[in-house]
């Protein structure tokens, strides 16, 4: 689509940095807690290439992968039969009201009592985290859909069937991509704390340790490097919707 | 328009026309006993009349038109001939096709096109509902596409549409299931008065070209007031064939009216 170019899009965060770097440098601020952006990256750049930074990223993207990508496909699957059938919405509802509220996380040292200390009880934690979010909303958008939309499906002449996926699913991926924006970022926020426990791999493992090293620089490489896969996450999920939704101005 | 000739084949009957005992030219093709609609609206416990008492024969080949002020049940009773809505009392008879195939089709008052199918998908959505064949049923579209002048915008979606285009492929859409009984619910009420004329011609001229029956139902009764038709208050809906209204809805049967 085409935009209007707007500088101040690009002079606000350079603007940003370059104020940061000069506070810094006239030891305004203490550099132990503030780095500089310009020493951040330094220790970024040699962070990956003795190769931690990557390594700890590979082993973060995997939990994050494998719990999202269950955890939505669940997730859409469960939504669409939970807001389509009322009987499967009377049996699924109670229990996800009931359990919703607990914050995910919370549910991680239960996790690893069943499923171990490996990566099976950290992936569920991201999937389970993914699998609310994707269900909710993808509940939320078959309910959604026109109902005069249903009746002209049906007055054309599609059986049930056809209407459940000429209709009803088109009709609930705008909800389904909202939901699987907030399962990213829900993602990330769990893969985080799984990694607090239980691993030697991993990017908060290497926050955490960076800390606890009290290593600063390696913290904000860490935080920059658990942005810019927010960031690349959420162009990816655009760039997905924009080929399936083809009719939405994203 | 000889591809309309092609498309609806004349003396075509729903094969169960004979069930009554008529003969093919005056087959009754839907005759509606006393029906009423009562809406629960469950929120304010409320109930509303919507329609009361109507009785009404359609025979093959008419050309019918549904007045009344805004509220009386118009749209009520469109989606209930269509199978839509249950009617709440009185029965409802349509005549089958051989094939058991659904008899009807609908203009939706808010057009209710699918946003995520182009022109041509929405088009295409019954015949493809039916299985035709991808190659027929997008050529077949294409003569529609032609019929409301839209060639050029067959890939554009609903939201790039005006709204006048947005009712013409409706329109388009509920012809390409070739439906027995079209049902029109306000059809060309967005339009231009240049495109509701040139539609208004191509309505009549499809009706008279393939003896379909067609259930219209026109905008508020004031703006055509050479039609005969009656008015009632809201919670009752006028049925009223059509007698010579203008030039362009000439009707050949200048039927009876039958309501209440
Ligand atoms: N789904 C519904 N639930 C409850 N009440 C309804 C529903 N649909 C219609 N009604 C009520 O039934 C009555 C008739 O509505 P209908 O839509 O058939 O009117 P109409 O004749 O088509 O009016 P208009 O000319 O404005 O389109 C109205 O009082 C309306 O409030
Ligand atoms: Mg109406």
């Amino acid at each position: 689509m085409w935009r209007r170019y707007r500088p101040l899009r690009i002079i606000s965060p350079v603007a940003f940095l370059i104020i940061w770097e000069g506070v810094v440098r006239l030891d305004e601020v203490n550099q132990l807690i503030i780095p500089a952006p310009a020493s951040v990256l330094r220790t970024m750049i040699d962070l990956t290439i003795d190769g931690r930074l990557p390594w700890a990223i590979i082993a973060s993207l995997n939990r994050v992968l494998q719990g999202f990508i269950y955890g939505s496909l669940l997730g859409i699957v469960l939504g669409l039969l939970v807001g389509w059938f009322r009987a499967v919405e009377d049996a699924v509802d109670p229990l996800v009201a009931a359990t919703y509220p607990i914050p995910k996380s919370a549910l991680f040292p239960l996790f690893m009592l069943w499923f171990g200390l490996g990566e099976t009880s950290k992936v569920i934690t991201i999937l389970i985290g993914v699998l609310f979010l994707v269900l909710i909303n993808t509940v939320t958008g078959v309910k959604a859909i026109d109902p005069v939309l249903l009746k002209a499906a049906r007055d054309l002449g599609a059986n049930q069937r056809q209407i459940f996926t000429k209709v009803v699913i088109p009709g609930a991926l705008p909800n389904i991509f909202t939901g699987l924006r907030l399962g990213a970022g829900m993602a990330l926020i769990l893969v985080f704390i799984t990694e607090l426990e239980a691993t030697k791999a991993g990017l908060g493992f290497l926050l955490w340790e960076s800390y606890q090293l009290l290593l600063v620089k390696q913290v904000f490489s860490c935080t920059i490097a658990f942005g810019i896969l927010g960031i690349l996450s959420s162009w990816m999920l655009q760039w997905l919707e924009r080929a399936v939704c083809p009719w939405k101005r994203v | 328009m000889r591809h309309l000739r092609q498309r609806y084949p004349l003396g075509l009957v729903g094969g169960g026309a004979s069930a009554y005992g008529l003969s093919l030219i005056m087959a009754t093709i839907l005759r509606l006993k006393d029906i009423g609609k009562v809406w629960h609206i469950e929120r304010t416990k409320e109930e509303v009349m919507a329609l009361g008492g109507i009785s009404l024969d359609v025979e093959q080949g008419e050309f019918l038109i549904l007045v009344g002020p805004s509220g009386c049940g118009k749209s009520t009773l469109l989606q209930i001939v269509a199978g839509l809505e249950e009617p709440g009392s009185g029965t409802l008879e349509v005549t089958r096709a051989a094939d058991g195939q659904k008899q009807t089709g609908m203009v939706f008052q808010e057009f209710a096109l699918f946003l995520w199918r182009t022109v041509l998908q929405n088009i295409v959505f019954g015949p493809e509902a039916r299985s035709v064949p991808k190659a027929q049923r997008e050529a077949d579209a294409q003569k529609l596409i032609d019929l409301i002048h839209l060639r050029g915008f067959e890939h554009r979606y609903p939201h790039e549409l005006s709204g006048g285009m947005r009712q013409r492929v409706a329109l388009a859409r509920a012809l390409a299931n070739d439906p027995a009984i079209l049902l029109f619910d306000e059809p060309l009420a967005s339009l231009d008065a240049q495109t509701r004329k040139v539609l208004q011609v191509e309505l009549v001229r499809i009706w008279q070209e393939t003896k379909r029956s067609c259930f219209l139902r026109l905008g508020p009764a004031g703006s055509r007031k050479s039609c005969r038709s009656g008015f009632q208050d809201p919670g009752a809906s006028q049925v009223a064939a059509r007698p010579n209204c203008s030039n362009t809805f000439r009707s050949e049967s200048g039927k009876r009216w039958t309501v209440h």
